[in-house]
């Protein structure tokens, strides 16, 4: 009974104290349980809007550039860019500009040889030339003209106006005043990237070059649709008795 | 009869000056904590709601963009695809290598007493010429001339002659392998 009543008095001397104690105690008990969490969402909240923002900023960059973008003119544009560097081995539009270069140049071709290859889409991957984006079909022909209609169907071979060629070797055989040129080229095509980058990623830049070889593309003339190149076909009477 | 009186108050013992100072100390700390606390707790819940209030008007804003970015996709694809193309593009067209200017050289080696056969070139510039002159000074003129375009123009260069025939009418055959300029090729 001593006992209790000496530990009775010791506490009601520094209740006080330990009233004081115990309040900080339950306060830093709180802070742990409340505050913390309190400040963890705030942290998680701030670097969550960081990101947003960052977000935010190159989506507002990317719509402005898209809104500055003219979409008719890089439609029309790439269906120029289509006869130059076609998406499939298109050998059609081979014979096609070989024709087109040889009554403009006035030279015969007297032979030509694709090297096609594997006709399946996926043998994209074989003929491709390294350290290049675009795949390359291997063409030899021969050519026979003067010599000045030889050298413009060199130069012309350069121009950016038809399915781009370019020429590895060339051997000149010449008799009296006519050319016998045999040619080691190559076609190029690109097939189609299927998929376009996130709604986030920036819309590529074009550099300069890209710039200014887009423009030598627009001044070509303007592609027709092969449903349209049709539409003034007359198709004759369509009942026969009357 | 007496009365006697009893003390049941225990008997209070002198606090020492460090208790008596603990005792004003102690509420204090304790107040000010309890009460810091609170203040500290409630700012962070407003500050939290304003930050989350802050959060969804940006979301909302991002999600309203990518709604109009998505409504111009078909845009997007046409200006990447023809940017891409266009890249590939000036890739051929820089590697891409003239034969004209080499031609038009070449072929001005042509004259009343020499003859040029063939040539053959590649686009790293090795050419091969093969000529028929009429006799050994028209010859001696090509190699000059040959030789004169390599030291003075630097249009030539490794000029190896191949072989040198003659045939039963006088005239000289000769091939010469060597390496164009590449200012030839532009």
């Amino acid at each position: 009974m001593n006992i209790l009543t000496k530990y009775l008095s010791i506490l009601k001397k520094y209740e006080t104290i330990a009233a004081s104690l115990v309040v900080v105690a339950i306060t830093l008990l709180l802070s742990y349980f409340l505050l913390l969490p309190n400040f963890m969402q705030s942290r998680q909240i701030i670097s969550q809007q960081k990101k947003l923002n960052a977000r935010l900023s190159l989506i507002e960059q990317k719509d402005k550039a898209l809104s500055a973008l003219n979409e008719t003119y890089y439609k029309e544009n790439f269906a120029k860019m289509n006869l130059i560097l076609p998406s499939s081995k298109d050998y059609i539009s081979l014979f096609d500009r070989l024709d087109e270069l040889q009554l403009k140049t006035g030279v015969v071709i007297m032979s030509t040889n694709f090297q096609l290859g594997v006709i399946s889409t996926g043998s994209a991957t074989i003929s491709k030339v390294a350290g290049m984006q675009s795949s390359m079909i291997p063409l030899t022909f021969e050519a026979v003209g003067d010599i000045s209609s030889i050298k413009n169907f060199i130069d012309s071979l350069k121009e950016i106006s038809g399915r781009f060629i370019s020429l590895d070797s060339v051997s000149w055989t010449f008799k009296e005043n006519m050319v016998r040129a045999n040619f080691n080229a190559r076609a190029y095509y690109y097939p189609l990237s299927q998929t376009i980058g996130s709604i986030d990623s920036p819309i590529p830049k074009m550099s300069k070059n890209n710039d200014s070889l887009l423009q030598k593309i627009s001044q070509l003339p303007a592609v027709v649709p092969v449903s349209e190149s049709f539409s003034s076909i007359n198709v004759g009477k369509k009942d026969l008795f009357n | 009869m007496t009365r006697e009186s009893i003390n049941l108050v225990i008997r209070k013992t002198p606090d020492s000056p460090l208790v008596r100072k603990l005792k004003i100390i102690f509420p204090i700390i304790a107040a000010t904590t309890l009460a810091l606390f609170l203040l500290i707790f409630f700012i962070s819940i407003a500050y939290n709601n304003s930050t989350v209030q802050k959060y969804k008007q940006l979301q909302g804003r991002v999600e309203t963009l990518e709604k109009k970015i998505s409504s111009q996709k078909n845009k997007e694809g046409i200006y990447t695809l023809t940017v891409s193309n266009l890249s590939a593009l000036e890739q051929i067209v820089a590697k891409n290598k003239s034969f004209s200017p080499l031609l038009s050289e070449l072929y001005n080696f042509k004259s009343a007493t020499l003859n040029i056969e063939s040539i053959n070139a590649d686009n790293l510039g090795n050419i091969s010429i093969s000529i028929m002159a009429s006799s050994s000074s028209a010859l001696d003129e090509f190699v000059e001339a040959l030789i004169y375009k390599e030291e003075a123009k630097h249009m030539f260069s490794t000029m190896e002659a191949q072989g040198i025939t003659r045939d039963k009418k006088g005239q000289y055959s000769l091939r010469v392998a060597f390496k164009a300029d590449q200012s030839l090729m532009q």
